[in-house]
């Protein structure tokens, strides 16, 4: 006589091709009073169980390429050195002035196309900080942030198509630093305040007359296959933005935009710098989904319509 | 149609179609594996996500050894709620009066009874770890015995046994109003 372990095992799954409680009964009589109770509360457990994920969720996980935990690793990180980082804000701009200074304008239009781990990267790097410290306006400090981060993504894709894809992690976290701090200077209280002051005309200017107003190189590596230019481009729409909302916006379309092209390098890629490129992948997604969303308002709360 | 062993190697190198049908064919039972495992709708979403970063993260270095791609999926999935056990430093239990019994008029007619899962995770709580992973595995992720025994490290006898224990063990609790 087989086991009633044994019997309850070969009953469950038999439900579960569709079986009937009373067949599976009739093939094991000399177990039926026991087995019969048993496979009744299987049976309402498997019915309980058959829960369906919400759709959305499913199909944002998806789009997202799960990366939650890399950017929890990166915010651990963050906030070790976040106050490290604000502290050292003026000397920042001291030794960015510095640097300026005693580089001179062509050593700056020369770092711009520089790549990480190159001589000038560091000019470069600099120079966005200065950049960023003399932006007085969270919307335009935000718009700046959005536009290194295109740089970052076409330096990822440069570096890839040069050989030089040991570097692409390290570019892929500051892609996501510069995401993050876009949504950190959207959801401060200085920038709701802003919008309003800005519909009012109160729009700071960038910058002009410093000399860190180096010429873009194009950003033509980033370009998607079939993506098609104006409308599906944020790039235009981020310098055109006037406020957070128009700055999230822009996000939203640069987001797919980079997604699409590192997907693109991902496909030519040789196979040893895949696996950074997917990291890039999921770091950008999260990011950017974190930029987009933080300072948004509350956010739905996840398992309730 | 392509066999799991040609999707998970072109997932490998890369090919979002063969990754998409591996998310597509385990999504939906990693999350009634964890909506069994912790209850809550909206941790089991945030579990179920951090499986499958975890399974991303890993799939490059993923060898292919004959035994179903569920059967790796759901160890991350299994070690994840172990993380979750252990970091959280003791286990959730729950009293028999939280547990919401099935009415007992009736226990023959149980067959038509829809159990709520919330109902039967309080339930799973009075079970021991083994059991609640049989469980999650054999209901929620609908998974053979002898998958289970792959994940859960175990003989299959063993995990009949737990099967069996469990079962008896959730209807005592569900069913108190009969049996005690």
């Amino acid at each position: 006589m087989a086991r009633i372990e044994q019997v309850l095992d070969e009953c469950i799954d038999r439900l579960r091709r569709g079986e009937s409680i009373e067949r599976c009964l009739a093939s094991h009589p000399e177990h039926a009073a026991e087995l019969g109770p048993l496979l009744r509360m299987a049976a309402a457990v498997g019915r309980a169980s058959a829960i369906e994920p919400r759709p959305e969720f499913k199909a944002r996980l998806k789009y997202q390429a799960l990366s939650a935990l890399q950017s929890a690793g990166e915010k651990k990180r963050h906030g070790l050195f976040g106050g490290l980082a604000r502290a050292r804000t003026w000397a920042t701009v001291a030794v960015g002035v510095l640097v300026l200074v005693l580089a001179g304008g062509g050593t700056v239009i020369a770092s711009t196309n520089s790549l990480p781990g190159e001589p000038l990267y560091g000019v470069k790097t600099t120079v966005e900080r200065v950049q960023l410290a003399l932006t007085p306006s969270k919307v335009e400090k935000a718009k700046l942030l959005a536009k290194f981060a295109d740089r970052r993504v076409n330096e990822i894709v440069s570096l890839v198509t040069q050989g030089k894809g040991e570097r692409v992690d390290q570019t892929s976290v500051a892609l996501a630093r510069d995401l993050n701090r876009i949504g950190e200077t959207l959801s401060s209280p200085a920038a709701v305040k802003g919008e309003a002051g800005l519909l009012g005309g109160e729009a700071a200017a960038p910058p002009q007359a410093y000399p860190t107003q180096t010429p873009e190189p194009p950003s033509v590596a980033v370009a998607a296959p079939g993506e098609r230019g104006g409308e599906d481009d944020g790039r235009a729409e981020v310098k055109a933005a006037r406020s957070p909302t128009e700055v999230r916006e822009a996000l939203r379309k640069e987001a797919l935009r980079h997604q699409a092209a590192l997907e693109k390098l991902l496909e030519k890629a040789e196979e040893k710098d895949k696996p950074a490129i997917r990291r890039a992948i999921l770091r950008a997604a999260q990011a950017y989904q974190a930029a987009i969303e933080e300072g948004d308002g509350p956010r739905g709360e996840p398992g309730k319509p | 149609m392509q066999d799991e062993e040609s999707i998970v190697r072109a997932a490998q190198k890369g090919d979002s179609d063969a990754f998409s049908m591996l998310y597509e064919g385990h999504f939906d039972k990693v999350y009634r594996y964890m909506s069994l495992r912790v209850g809550d709708r909206a941790e089991a979403e945030d579990m179920t996500q951090q499986v499958f970063v975890k399974a991303f993260e890993a799939l490059p270095a993923f060898k292919w050894r004959g035994a179903p791609f569920a059967s790796w999926l759901f160890r991350i999935a299994h070690n994840q709620v172990v993380d979750r056990q252990r970091r959280r430093g003791k286990q959730v239990t729950t009293s028999l009066e939280e547990v919401t019994a099935v009415s007992g008029d009736d226990p023959e007619g149980m067959v038509e009874t829809r159990m709520s899962v919330e109902q039967v995770v309080a339930a799973t709580r009075r079970l021991t770890p083994a059991q609640r992973e049989v469980i999650g595995l054999r209901f929620g992720a609908e998974m053979s015995t002898s998958e289970v025994a792959r994940v859960m490290g175990k003989s299959e006898g063993a995990v009949k046994a737990l099967q069996h224990s469990a079962v008896v063990a959730l209807r005592k609790v569900l069913m108190r109003d009969d049996d005690g």
